[in-house]
């Protein structure tokens, strides 16, 4: 499911800044299908994000956020660092992905 | 008449022990299991502060930057920026007060994170974006109000 996320991590003088696009439907549980049934809740719930292996940002999303997620962060760090982003939706699917930062 | 009482009693019994079964094999599946549950489905900012930060005390300042645009034509994807001065922050959090579930994203930052955070939102109707903070302690928010000309949630 590596295809499902697209990150990138770059380094300017000390700073890293990880962008990030996922795709995912977002489903917020309230919207209904062309046959007037609802659509089930299916949303991203948690997210980590490691850098070598340390962990440096832990959140939870709810259903307010957009279809296809973009997020972008930033920490102090340096070129080479394996930047990677794991995340878990509420229907218990687990995604990750890894880069190195340039 | 007792027959049925006694059916009735072995019913709820057992549906309790099932319960507790459920909620024993759920658990565990649930991955990391932090997701609070409560907060976000609270439907009034207030009440999802409390339930997200065990209080409501909530101070303003002028700390906290959000950037997003005044006016968004589609409410289905806002762009939100937020970055902050204050230090030590130990959690970070985005509220939407009108939409059906205020609360849209909650961090933790760790080591090293600078507090400077985008993400896509939802926006069903006009509304103020509240950022809570958590830093030393104290909580404080800053919010600013964006107008919604197409909504980014179902019409019911």
């Amino acid at each position: 499911m590596a295809d499902r996320i697209k990150i990138k991590a770059v380094e300017k003088s000390g700073t890293v800044t990880v962008k990030a696009l996922i795709k995912h439907p977002m489903e917020t549980g309230r919207r209904k299908d062309k046959d007037g049934n609802l659509v089930p809740s299916h949303h991203i719930s948690e997210l980590k994000v490691m850098v070598n292996g340390n962990e440096v940002l832990e959140g939870q999303w709810g259903t307010g956020i957009s279809k296809n997620p973009y997020m972008s962060l930033q920490y102090h760090g340096k070129k080479g660092d394996r930047v990677k982003l794991q995340l878990l939706d509420n229907k218990n699917n687990h995604f990750s992905v890894e880069t190195v930062v340039k | 008449m007792n027959n049925r009482r006694e059916f009735f009693n072995t019913l709820s019994g057992s549906s309790l022990v099932l319960l507790a079964f459920g909620a024993g094999v759920t658990l565990p599946l649930s991955g990391w299991a932090n997701w609070n549950q409560e907060a976000f489905h609270s439907k009034k900012f207030q009440k999802a502060v409390q339930s997200l930060y065990g209080s409501k005390l909530v101070e303003a300042t002028d700390q906290i930057k959000i950037q997003a645009p005044d006016v968004a034509e589609n409410g289905s994807s806002v762009p939100i920026s937020v970055s902050t001065s204050i230090k030590e922050i130990e959690q970070l959090s985005i509220f939407i007060e009108n939409n059906p579930l205020p609360l849209v994203a909650t961090y933790h930052l760790k080591q090293h994170v600078i507090p400077n955070i985008s993400v896509r939102v939802k926006i069903a109707k006009s509304s103020p974006i509240h950022v809570v903070v958590k830093s030393q302690g104290r909580l404080l928010f800053s919010s600013k109000k964006i107008h919604v000309t197409l909504s980014g949630c179902a019409e019911d």
